[in-house]
């Protein structure tokens, strides 16, 4: 049976979310050979420092490139929670950052996970700058669109130099995490 | 010494070489050429094609070649997924093929001719390539997938910069909203050119949103009507350049669409004024921005500025083309005054486009690049070299590059500065608003917000409030009648229209907010800005993020901010204070916005729980140094400018610029001390640094104006050795952020001259400390009408028979000795305070005891006025000083005064010390008042209880009914102590 799976990456500029929103499109359409489009957000609203990436990935043709009915939503912000929070499909999924979402509101029909993030990244590599990767491990975990290793050479594939093995190490702690919100 | 290898690479070696030296993102090409390039050697050879194609070498004449040698690998007889892999495989080679030779041209030519010049080129070389290799392998793919579609007539146009090879932003085109297959088809083409290529984005139609990838003209005009000032889908319009589809359909967008954004061509200005206003607004926000040591950010630090004065130009003298460097050649000549800017702005382009290029590909895509990163330093330093930058000396490559880089993005502001104003002239000939601010066509507040389509969502207001302001705010008059004059309901409509996205024309309408202020005094206007205001906050309360707008407008206009903040009533900047306080800071640039969001919050603070008496300071700081606004976080930096300035006094010569270099290390100080008492410091230290402030301020103030006399007299002033200078009342007391400051100055010369000279430097004195805010109260003046008072005058007054000389008395024995002679004040001393007062201690202990007793009678109750209050500060202040009577002590204050109270006299050592500590709590909470509340002596147990910091008064609660209790509760307890040392005053 075909598929059609909407990522929402949603939070504030700087946090490295357009950056993962690329890697799991290319992930899907590199090396794994599916259809993906990645989009984000663009002119006034990114100039305000939100940021919002889009990533759709499916086996068939995608005949739309927006998200519209959004499986999956990552929210790093209190701003892109309460958002997006309710854009979520029923059945889909949430997680948030505990460290930047402190009021998060009830959400009807969606599973929340409400993950240390941020916290992560700065407890286990001293760089919040790597909450970004460890985000993707929950993500992948989570989601299980895509698999492991095919998100890794998507890692390797786009990360700066010489942080390869941060990124790659940051991206494992979230997988990890991934299975501790899901009970595994 | 150092070996090369010179071992020769076959140009295929020589690829992957290059690959591996550039960023990670670029290795998915090397992973296409290794996986894919024999077999696609090949099937080359299998057709006889090898010596057709070019697999290894870059093509001289790149677009024929490139041309043919695809057709030859599209026409191969083999299955669509293989032939799509080769042609991916085969773009993959001609990309990286297209950045090692361009690469190689710069090299050598930075070297031998203008290196601006060669960067232009080379940015324009790669630009055009890279276009055309993308367009050449659309031309091939295309058709490919399109086997079995059924597609209309399309264009697939590139929308953003054409050198990025991060992503490709792309419109596409058709003529008929049955686009059949067309969707398909693009999602097939998407899924090639990310995995071969470069990822396409598809903005316009997502912001169409009509559920597919492509949108007809008749859509684009629609949605350009709807969205006048969404300007960064008109420009990415205006930018658009076809790379896949037929010419005819490119020119009948361009004539319907793009077009209307040009005043040559459009007979509807509107699209072209509110484009404009949009991206000068834009233009401003990057104007304003600060640039960063830490990193670099060629996007937001010069390129986004460029390149949006770039297209304003273009579309303000009509030029189609779509080269940046190809329309500044153009502008040159149309607007040939500016030949000089045009030719700077390219050469900047370039450099730090050329920069961007290299970095994107050297080192990773990213826009923010730190630069103390070992491996951007290292990829910097590789950088500099290909751009001719080398090492000079002890000075390295890369510092040599980044002087470069800043002396560009200065060149780059001063340059776009001086054009914006260009601009406006501009706007100002062509704009609308002057027909829409019309009295003569209705009710103009309905007229402005009807029309407010073309300057909404742009900060660009600058003309519109010009207008408003113009012949003494007549407009705005007429405005504000003409709001007021309307029904409720059609204000409200009014208000939700202007308020729709307020955040993207923040600054224009918070500086027409503050505008409204200077009609403070007229009913329609007040009525207007309070409308406004409680909107304001409401859409705080609704999206708190909007707050945002508001530090950005801090940033840029603190000073009309804080006139914003002056009108807004307190309790609504309290919950603005509390939104603020429950908002995350932006991730990015973490630190420059905690900094900002740290001068934001004690600006907010100080006027959310300032006193109007602290804040008057505070407004007074602003207009003589709006540039403190940027250190308020800092109290310790405002305490070094405070030093700087202290000792500038000495080293100015000019009397009237250190009288005024006084009165600004005062306001400065006396705020500095203000924020630290708020912020919680220990009273005591406050106290002592408010004493000493003033201390400082007198005794300079007196030197400055007695130097001053003597100049204007030119001769050298007698009586230094016969005149004394006191400070007196709660100055004296050590009591800081009182109401006056209280002096006494005593001559002891019957000389004429004299006298006239020294109440000449006090009145000197006095009109300096009025400027400070505070009053300067000459004790004694009121009984014998002058500022300065004889010895003998005194003398007389208090050996007379008045009986109600204990309020000058216990003056004197508060005073404190600022300047003057020594020696006479032993003489002073000994003949008449021993005398006077010391020796009949009893007669002023009774006097004042009465007074006491007095004012109790008048007030028998509770009252919250902790200085008049029974048990209050004064009662307190006055048994001091009759205990000081009794035992013979002057000059002596504070806790000082109680140690010797308490070592002379056993019995009262305890209570004093009681007393003592009750004065401190006493004055601590007067203190926080005035700076918080307001200048007075009632306390206000609710709003005291608010944010009480304190260092001496072990409350700790928020709940008013407790501080209330507290308080109370402290002054019956003083007041017992106090009543059990009055007994004591005679035995």
């Amino acid at each position: 049976m075909s598929f059609r799976y909407e990522i929402r990456l949603s939070g504030a500029g700087g946090q490295g979310l357009i950056l993962i929103g690329k890697i799991l499109a290319e992930a899907a359409a590199i090396f794994a050979d599916l259809n993906a489009t990645q989009s984000q957000s663009y002119g006034p609203e990114s100039r305000g420092g939100a940021s919002r990436s889009e990533v759709i990935i499916s086996d068939e043709d995608i005949d739309y490139p927006k998200a519209g009915n959004v499986d999956f939503l990552l929210a790093m912000t209190q701003e892109a929670f309460d958002k997006y929070g309710e854009m979520t499909k029923n059945g889909g999924i949430v997680v948030y950052d505990m460290e930047m979402v402190h009021t998060p509101r009830q959400l009807e029909g969606v599973r929340v996970f409400p993950a240390q993030i941020t916290e992560l990244a700065i407890k286990e590599f001293s760089k919040p700058i790597v909450a970004n990767m460890v985000a993707l491990g929950i993500v992948i975990n989570l989601s299980n669109i895509l698999g492991i290793e095919t998100v890794k050479e998507a890692i390797k594939s786009r990360v700066p130099k010489g942080t390869e093995e941060i990124n790659l190490k940051a991206f494992d702690l979230g997988y990890e995490k991934g299975k501790e919100l899901q009970g595994l | 010494m150092k070996t090369v290898s010179l071992k020769l690479l076959t140009p295929h070696q020589r690829n992957l070489r290059e690959i591996s030296e550039w960023g990670n993102h670029m290795r998915k090409y090397a992973y296409f050429i290794e996986n894919n390039y024999e077999s696609l050697v090949d099937e080359l050879t299998k057709n006889n094609l090898s010596d057709e194609v070019h697999l290894s070498h870059s093509l001289p004449d790149f677009d024929k070649q490139l041309t043919r040698e695809m057709s030859a690998i599209a026409g191969l007889d083999i299955e669509s997924p293989e032939k799509i892999k080769h042609l991916g495989t085969y773009y993959a080679l001609k990309l990286v093929q297209l950045n090692i030779r361009t690469i190689d041209f710069i090299r050598p030519a930075v070297v031998k001719s203008d290196p601006l010049k060669t960067y232009e080129n080379f940015m324009r070389e790669i630009g055009w390539k890279f276009r055309s290799l993308t367009s050449i392998f659309f031309s091939n793919v295309v058709p490919i997938l399109s086997e079995g579609l059924h597609v209309p007539e399309f264009i697939i146009a590139s929308v953003g910069t054409r050198t990025d090879m991060d992503d490709i932003d792309v419109a596409v085109i058709t003529q008929t909203k049955e686009t059949g297959d067309l969707d398909k088809l693009l999602s097939r083409i998407n899924k090639v050119v990310t995995k071969y290529g470069t990822a396409l984005h598809f903005h316009l139609a997502e912001s169409i949103d009509n559920g597919k990838y492509s949108a007809t003209i008749v859509e684009f005009i629609e949605f350009a009507e709807k969205n006048l000032t969404n300007f960064v889908f008109i420009t990415e319009i205006i930018g658009a350049k076809r790379i896949y589809g037929p010419e005819g359909l490119m020119e009948s967008f361009e004539r319907e669409v793009l077009y209307i954004f040009y005043p040559d061509f459009a007979p509807d200005i509107r699209f072209h004024e509110a484009y404009l206003r949009q991206i000068l607004g834009e233009i401003r926000v990057y104007l304003n921005r600060d640039v960063r040591t830490e990193y670099i950010n060629p996007k937001n630090d010069a390129l986004r500025m460029i390149k949006a004065l770039i297209t304003v130009q273009k579309t303000r003298y009509g030029i189609y083309k779509k080269n940046p460097w190809g329309i500044l050649d153009k502008l040159k000549y149309h607007d040939s005054k500016n030949w000089d800017i045009y030719k700077a702005i390219g050469e900047s382009l370039a450099f730090i486009e050329t920069f961007r290029f290299l970095f994107m590909l050297y080192g990773a895509q990213e826009e923010q690049i730190y630069i103390d990163v070992p491996d951007n330093i290292g990829t910097l330093k590789k950088i500099a070299a290909i751009m001719g930058i080398d090492s000079i000396g002890a000075v390295s490559c890369l510092d040599h590059f980044l002087l470069r880089y800043y002396d560009h993005l200065r060149r780059v502001k001063k340059i776009v500065e001086f054009m914006l104003e260009d601009c406006r002239e501009y706007l100002k000939r062509i704009t609308l608003i002057n027909e829409i601010l019309s009295e003569n066509k209705g009710n103009l507040a309905i007229n402005f917000a009807k029309n407010s389509g073309i300057f909404k969502d742009s900060d660009f207001w600058d003309d519109i409030l010009e207008a408003f302001s113009a012949d003494d705010f007549r407009l705005l008059r007429v405005f504000a009648q003409d709001y007021k004059s309307l029904d409720e309901r059609a204000r409200k409509v009014i208000l939700k229209g202007l308020f729709t996205r307020i955040e993207n024309s923040f600054d224009g309408f918070a500086s027409f907010i503050v505008l409204l202020g200077e009609l403070k005094n007229e009913e329609a206007a007040n009525f207007v800005r309070s409308d406004f205001l409680r909107y304001l906050v409401m859409s705080f309360e609704k999206e708190p993020h909007l707050l945002f707008s508001l530090i950005g407008f801090f940033e840029k206009k603190y000073i009309e901010l804080c006139l914003l903040l002056e009108v807004i009533d307190r309790e609504s900047l309290r919950k603005i204070k509390t939104i603020f306080g429950n908002l995350k800071e932006d991730f990015s640039e973490k630190t420059l916005k905690k900094s900002k969001n740290e001068n934001f919050k004690n600006v907010l603070n100080i006027y959310a729980e300032g006193s109007r008496y602290f804040r008057k300071y505070f407004q007074k700081i602003l207009v003589s140094d709006p540039w403190i606004i940027k250190l308020i976080e800092s109290e310790d930096k405002i305490e070094d400018i405070c030093s700087g300035i202290f000792a500038e006094i000495s080293r100015t010569v000019n009397r009237q610029q250190q009288k005024s270099l006084l009165a600004r290390y005062y306001d400065l100080k006396f705020l500095n001390i203000g924020l630290e008492a708020i912020s919680g410091r220990p009273y005591d230290e406050i106290s002592r640094e408010f004493i000493e402030l003033n201390d400082n301020y007198l005794v300079t103030l007196f030197d400055v104006c007695f130097l001053e006399l003597e100049e204007q007299k030119s001769l050298r002033l007698k009586g230094e050795d016969l005149f004394l200078f006191f400070v007196v009342g709660s100055l004296a007391r050590e009591c800081s952020f009182n109401d006056d400051i209280d002096l006494l100055v005593l001559l002891d010369s019957e000389d004429p001259e004299l006298f006239s000279s020294y109440n000449k430097i006090l009145s000197r004195m006095s009109r300096e400390i009025v400027r400070t805010g505070t009053m300067a109260q000459f004790r004694l003046a009121d009984r014998f009408g002058t500022y300065v008072t004889k010895i003998n005058d005194l003398k007389m007054l208090l050996t007379g028979n008045s009986s109600d000389t204990f309020i000058e008395k216990s003056q004197i024995l508060e005073s404190k000795f600022m300047t003057g002679s020594e020696i006479l004040l032993e003489k002073f001393t000994n003949e008449l305070v021993e005398s006077e007062i010391f020796d009949k201690w009893k007669d002023f202990a009774d006097k004042m005891l009465e007074e006491v007793k007095n004012r109790h009678a008048e007030n028998p109750g509770f009252i919250y006025n902790v200085k008049e209050s029974a048990g209050g500060i004064k009662d307190i202040e006055m048994i001091l000083l009759v205990f000081k009577a009794k035992h013979r002590i002057i000059f002596k204050y504070g806790d000082e005064l109680v140690e010797e109270l308490s070592m002379r006299d056993k019995m009262i050592s305890g209570k004093i010390k009681t007393a003592a500590m009750f004065l401190k709590q006493f004055r601590e909470i007067r203190q926080f008042m005035r700076l918080t509340v307001a200048k007075t002596n009632v306390v206000d147990p609710l709003e005291l209880s608010r944010n009480f910091k304190s260092s001496v008064i072990p409350y700790k609660g928020e709940n008013p009914a407790d501080f209330d209790g507290y308080y109370r509760n402290l002054m019956t307890r003083s007041r017992e102590n106090l009543k059990e040392l009055t007994d004591l005053v005679y035995i």
